[in-house]
């Protein structure tokens, strides 16, 4: 091959280069999972959403309630999941009236009686299909019915007391039906356990960086360890870790620091864990715009997403749900929209 | 669409009238050496090249015409539409909506506008909500009707791609702003704008239309209040009469329909300034359909001795003052800044304003705004004395007050500058309009900063944490740091350990003396570790906090600023956020401050200076530093002191129709203590006070004030001293609106000695008119005001279908009225509008394919390959290889085929001589392929086989005989084998010819 030849493919290769590599984010981290779709996009319109913070999904129905800034819970149906019947009135219905994205359709939706100084940064479906709602700024935690709206229940009352309510950041039940309340705000940050029928047992923890101390608890969720414990996790969010506490509080391990390598966090917001004993942990975190894996000891299985406003990135996440069909639901606050994501059939 | 309409700039095209021929000349000789076909595709490379080049400067663009169409309805929410008719506008529109043409993909959208607008949605290709869904969520100000804004932002809205129309629903009572103007820049736009006219007619509606008084009045003379009340029909009222809030008359009346006019004499005997309200109240059991338009105010004033308002942070420490200017016969009215009036006609009773030691955050902006338009423009007087809130230490830089003083609060002389430096913390992202207010307040705080200052903001951002958004510098970069807030959106904030630390260290590297910190907060993050807090406090750095808008408890933020010796500031709305942002800011101007003993020089004396003995000033213990503006006289300075010139002391100017006088001390507190005792003190601060006092105009004009529409009018009945008429004067009047913007009036002459000046008329508030006049070549002023007691939207109560009709027409949009009756909502959406175009720009592309299209030219031009042979070849390897593979194979067949025959012999006792020579021939035919790696294989075999050979029993002379003759099978291979060796030497004789 003559000079000539070489530098012209040279020159070619190089044009090609810079031309692919023009548009492609900088990928600092791993992108495994893809996106299947995006929900919403900014507005107050149905179907829009302004700075997104909770989710949650109902892995029998297929239905996902996302809440928002304005104050309003929005329903969602995946028309692609084995129980949506798309023929249903209720369906049909809400095709004509309301929007559809990617195979996401609105359903219904409703206001919060109360939203002005702040709205709920946790959303759960229990047992029964019903959704237990973390009203964090007016220090209550609420019942709804999602098919409707309809408030259910509704319990607590603000104040730094016992059993009273600061900020609820979240709400988390045992198998026992056991209560456990996030609360941050004033000089509190604790858990409160309460019994079924909301009866006060114990406060769980106080503010500080040692164990069971805590500096803003952002989440709790239940995790069974590969020996069938039954235990806490819980999201500290300022001290950058996670704590894995008994169900009666007591110290078990933490892991995490602050810093974006593996297993450290920056701002960790959100948990969702994989069904079964000793289930993977996803854990959002809200500072390093991400989604960090660990097995069921907390070892760091790897990380993906990165901070931008294109597809698959992502700013300020608040909230990560997981779908029993692996797939998972971030709430992409600041760019007010909810992405799903699934791993890809070749490996995880 | 013409070819010109695809090009930003055809007139580019040109070039390719002088390049295409100038290319195919010169090719002529550069691709002469050339075959046919290079030849040939170099030249069309090349002509594609240039012409990509030209299209690209031409900027090329692709267009296309796009039928959708976008309809935006514009609500009008003003306080004129009754409540009933804004949910009559929601259903209409939601229901309207519903017809949009969705195989077209039209879409629908709604702006809600009052004297603002605000995107309620955005127009997307859905319907709206259903009405009892529907509530609106912005915000607008409802007191007037600002047409021109509300359609500016709705066709600001529309999104690309669309045609687009607006629907008005409107009572067309626009009372700001030119809604034609926009009406035809809409037109420009190709947007139409329909209309649907919102009518209300109001059974019962009583208006209050005027309440007159004369301006002034003297003592003991009667004057009439005149009071003219609107009704639309017959009813009974009772009419309530007030002076200076308590009750002066109350009457039961009947209202005819119509307008009906009422008369109350009044005498009054001191000299002061009196206001004037009136009420109109329905009678029991009567309607009133708006209550807003119901009462108007008027004011008087009896004019006296010279008036002054003196106010100050603290009246007791101001006694010596107050009692000097006392007993020197000045009338005197103290206040603190708290009751410091902002309405501008209270201040038509004094001739001149004192400010002792206010800060610029104790009022309002607007108030700074009034004062300097009261000096310009009315010709009140104004001083300022010194103290620790005062000048540049109280706040004053950057604003209207220093604008009307003779001295700079920007200080330039010293050798080693007074400074400061504030860091601002911001999380302001969840507070509502927290962005707006993030940029308003820290413009605020910057502006009243001197250039020596240093200030710096951080907040959290999405992407990288916690940041800068201008990191500690000096203040003399102030255009550089307003840039910057341009697009300032600050993030959520978990925790004020970062940005604090970020705070910290920017201040610590500072060399400033006095060092701040604002934190504004929803108090949400968790405050930051002692550690921090301790280093801060350490290195005397002070923290104020503002909350606002907190989710659970003000607490922390409290509690941060106790640590960090601040302030503390709990706030449920905005409104005194740029104040407080001004005070804590002017923190950091405390370096202005001198306390020395300084011995006052004279620099020039004064009129307001004679008869004071000036080399007995006492000294005096401190002053706040200022810098010498170079139009004002300047009687007293500081000594030098350090090397540093004199500063300002005792400074005065004119400035428009009023005049200015600024001490840099105080009189009688701290720093003056010793002037108390000193002979002159009265005698001092009288003179300098009536000095800076306005001179009244002593003519004895008659005034009297109107107002007709949308116009206030002054008349002036100008006589001498002999009552003969004063023809042919000129007045220069101007006038001070509500917003504090100073306008001129036209003043003409309608008769004998009389004059009518004019002005509009659209807020509500004080007109302030002030009518500059010169008799016998003496300058001579005179102020008054109209005063508007309501909006005009409590006025109009009637459709407008004048100006809405004019938009239609003037947009070729539709009246929709009738449309809306018979419920035909689909003429909204009716063709016949202008065709959205959309386009492409295709110049970056063109550039692209001619870059490379350039690089494949060259590779044409100057590679020379044989494509033919190189085809040839090209199918030759290929055809080649898959031979070889096939002969391998092969070959490999034949071997094995053979080995196996060879071992089948020996197997069965074959003479040995049989078995050597095809061993022999298997290495023959082995060493002389060199790509066979048999070889190696083979080698073994053959010493294999002759120890196997060696060691086998001879064979029987039958299997010598049989090997004596070599098989037909045999004899076949050896030919077949001869063949292929034959072959393989010519392909390596080839190849080495190649290679040559």
């Amino acid at each position: 091959m003559n000079p000539t030849t070489i530098r012209f493919l040279l020159v070619l290769g190089s044009i090609s280069l810079f031309s692919s590599s023009c548009d492609s984010p900088t990928n600092k981290s791993q992108a495994l999972p893809n996106i299947e779709a995006i929900i919403g996009d900014r507005g107050r319109g149905e179907g829009q959403f302004t700075l997104p913070r909770a989710l949650a999904y109902n892995s029998e129905t297929g239905h996902l309630c996302i809440v928002d800034r304005s104050g309003r819970i929005q329903r969602f149906l995946d028309l692609n999941h084995p129980a949506a019947d798309v023929n249903s009135e209720i369906v049909q219905k809400a095709k004509k009236d309301f929007p559809e994205y990617e195979g996401w359709q609105l359903i219904n939706y409703w206001t919060l009686p109360e939203f002005e100084i702040g709205y709920p940064t946790r959303l759960h479906i229990n047992e029964k299909g019903e959704l237990l709602v973390s009203d964090t700024h007016y220090h209550r935690v609420r019942r709804y019915d999602p098919t409707t709206g309809t408030l259910l229940e509704s319990w607590g009352e603000t104040g730094e007391g016992e059993g009273q309510f600061s900020q609820v950041r979240d709400v988390m039940w045992d198998s026992a039906g056991n209560y456990y309340v996030g609360d941050y705000g004033g000089v509190s940050d604790r858990i409160l356990k309460f019994s079924p029928d909301k009866k006060l047992i114990k406060t769980i923890g106080k503010r500080g960086s040692g164990p069971v101390e805590f500096q803003r608890i952002q989440a709790i969720e239940i995790h069974y360890t590969a020996k069938g414990e039954e235990t806490l996790l819980v999201v500290d969010s300022c001290n950058h870790r996670i704590q894995r506490l008994t169900l009666e509080g007591e110290f078990i391990e933490e892991w995490g620091s602050e810093g974006d390598a593996l297993g450290q966090f920056r701002y960790p917001f959100a948990l969702a864990i994989e069904p079964g004993h000793g289930g993977d942990i996803y854990v959002v975190e809200w500072g390093n715009n991400r989604v960090q894996r660990f097995t069921g000891q907390g070892k760091s299985l790897g990380v993906f997403g990165e901070p931008g406003r294109k597809p698959g990135q992502l700013a300020t996440p608040w909230d990560i749900e997981l779908a029993s069909d692996g797939r998972f639901f971030l709430a992409d606050c600041n760019n007010h929209r909810v992405q799903v994501f699934r791993w890809p059939k070749t490996g995880t | 669409m013409s070819l010109f309409d695809y090009f930003s700039r055809p007139w580019f095209l040109i070039l390719l009238l002088v390049c295409l021929p100038a290319i195919f000349y010169l090719s002529r000789n550069s691709l002469a050496g050339l075959g046919p076909v290079r030849r040939w595709t170099s030249l069309v490379l090349r002509t594609l090249v240039v012409t990509f080049l030209i299209l690209a400067l031409a900027q090329f663009r692709w267009l296309w015409d796009n039928e959708k169409l976008a309809v935006i309805f514009l609500v009008d929410r003003s306080a004129s539409i009754p409540a009933q008719h804004e949910q009559a506008a929601v259903e209409f529109i939601t229901e309207a909506s519903r017809e949009r043409n969705k195989d077209r993909g039209d879409a629908v959208g709604v702006v809600a506008f009052g004297s603002t607008a605000g995107i309620e949605l955005s127009p997307r290709p859905l319907n709206l909500p259903n009405s009892d869904k529907f509530n609106f969520q912005t915000s607008v100000e409802r007191d007037y009707t600002d047409l021109q804004s509300a359609m500016r932002l709705a066709m600001a809205a529309f999104p690309e791609g669309y045609s687009k129309r607006i629907v008005l629903i409107s009572d067309g009572n626009a009372n700001r702003g030119d809604a034609l103007e926009e009406a035809r820049a809409a037109l420009a736009e190709d947007v139409q704008i329909d209309t649907v006219a919102l009518r209300y007619d109001y059974d019962s509606e009583i208006l209050l239309d005027k309440l007159v008084v004369p301006p002034e009045v003297n003592i003991g003379e009667p004057f009439e209040i005149r009071v003219v009340v609107e009704s639309s029909d017959e009813t009974k009222a009772k009419l309530r009469l007030f002076q200076n809030q308590e009750v002066l008359h109350v009457e039961d009346v009947e209202l005819q329909k119509g307008r009906n006019f009422f008369r109350v004499t009044q005498i009054l005997d001191k000299s002061d300034m009196y206001y004037f309200r009136a009420v109109i109240e329905p009678a029991e059991g009567a309607a009133d359909a708006v209550i807003q338009n119901n009462s108007a105010m008027a004011f008087t004033y009896i004019s006296g001795q010279p008036r002054v308002l003196l106010c100050t942070d603290d009246p007791n420490l101001d006694d010596d003052l107050i009692l000097a200017l006392r007993d020197e016969k000045i009338w005197l009215e103290v206040v603190q800044p708290s009751a410091l009036p902002i309405d501008p006609a209270e201040y038509l009773q004094y001739d001149a304003v004192l400010f002792s030691n206010v800060a610029a955050h104790d009022i309002s902006e607007s108030q700074m705004q009034m004062m300097e338009n009261l000096v310009k423009g009315a010709g009140i007087g104004f001083a300022m004395l010194g103290g620790d809130e005062s000048f540049g230490a109280g706040g004053y830089l950057g604003s209207p007050i220093e604008k009307l003083l003779p001295v700079n609060m920007d200080v330039q002389q010293k050798k080693k500058l007074p400074n400061g430096a504030l860091a601002i913390v911001m999380h302001s992202c969840e507070i509502n309009n927290g962005n707006f207010w993030a940029k308003a307040t820290i413009k605020q705080a910057i502006e009243i900063l001197s250039p020596q200052d240093y200030a710096g903001v951080v907040y959290a951002d999405y992407q990288g944490g916690d940041k800068w958004l201008f990191p500690m510098m000096l203040c003399n970069r102030k255009q550089f740091m307003l840039n910057r807030l341009s697009n300032f959106a600050p993030g959520d904030m978990q925790s004020f350990q970062g940005v604090m630390t970020k705070a910290y260290k920017g201040l610590a590297e500072t060399n400033a003396a006095i060092k701040h910190v604002i934190v504004f907060s929803d108090g949400d993050p968790m405050l930051p570790s002692n550690a921090l807090i301790n280093k801060i406090l350490a290195d005397k750095i002070t923290i104020s906090t503002i909350c606002m808008g907190w989710h659970s408890t003000p607490a922390p933020m409290k509690k941060l600023a106790e640590l960090g010796s601040g302030n503390f500031y709990q706030l449920s709305g905005p409104d005194s956020l740029p104040e407080i942002f001004i005070r804590e800011a002017s923190t950091v101007r405390k370096a202005l401050i001198e306390e020395r003993t300084v011995h006052p020089m004279v620099r020039r004396g004064g009129s307001f200076l004679t008869g004071i003995n000036l080399e007995a000033l006492p000294t005096l213990e401190g002053y706040v530093i200022t810098s010498e503006k170079e139009k004002a006289d300047h009687f007293l300075t500081t000594d030098s002191h350090e090397g540093n010139p004199p500063d300002p002391l005792l400074s005065s100017w004119h400035y428009g129709l009023g005049k200015s006088v600024a001490f840099t001390s105080d009189a009688g507190r701290r720093w003056t203590a010793g002037w108390t005792s000193w002979q002159q003190y009265r005698q001092f601060w009288s003179q300098i006070v009536r000095w800076v006092s306005r001179t009244r105009s002593d003519d004895r004009f008659r005034i009297s004030r109107t107002r007709e529409g949308d116009t206030g009018i002054v008349y002036i009945d100008a006589v001498d001293a002999e009552s003969n008429f004063l023809n042919g004067l000129n007045f220069d009047a101007t006038v001070i609106t509500p917003d504090q913007k100073t306008k001129g009036a036209t003043v003409r002459q309608v008769g004998p000695g009389r004059y009518r000046a004019e002005f509009p008329v659209n807020d509500k508030g004080v007109y302030l008119t002030t009518l500059k006049y010169s008799i016998n070549g003496q300058d001579k002023v005179y102020t008054t005001g109209v005063t508007i007691p309501y909006s005009p939207e409590y006025r109009k109560l009637s459709t407008n279908d004048n100006l809405l009709q004019r938009l239609a027409d003037t947009t070729g949009g539709k009246i929709l009225d009738e449309d809306i009756e018979t419920g035909k909502y689909e003429s909204i959406y009716r063709s016949g509008f202008n065709v959205a175009r959309d386009s492409k720009d295709l110049w970056r592309h063109l550039l692209f394919w001619a870059a490379i299209l350039f690089f494949i030219d060259v590779f044409i031009r100057r590679v020379i390959v044989d494509y033919v042979d190189l085809a040839q070849t090209g199918y030759s390897k290929v055809t080649g290889f898959i031979s070889r593979k096939k002969a391998q194979r092969t070959e490999t067949d034949d071997r094995l085929k053979t080995l196996l025959q060879r071992k089948a012999g020996l197997k069965h006792n074959v003479d040995p001589e049989d078995s050597a020579p095809a061993t022999q021939k298997f290495y023959q035919s082995s060493s002389s392929d060199e790509d066979d790696a048999g070889v190696t294989m083979d080698t073994k075999f053959d010493a294999s086989v002759e120890q196997d050979a060696s060691s086998r029993p001879a064979p029987s002379p039958s299997a010598q005989k049989k090997k004596a003759e070599p098989t037909p099978e045999a004899k076949e291979e050896d030919g077949f084998t001869s063949r292929l060796l034959a072959a393989k030497k010519r392909a390596l004789k080839d190849k080495k010819n190649d290679e040559q």
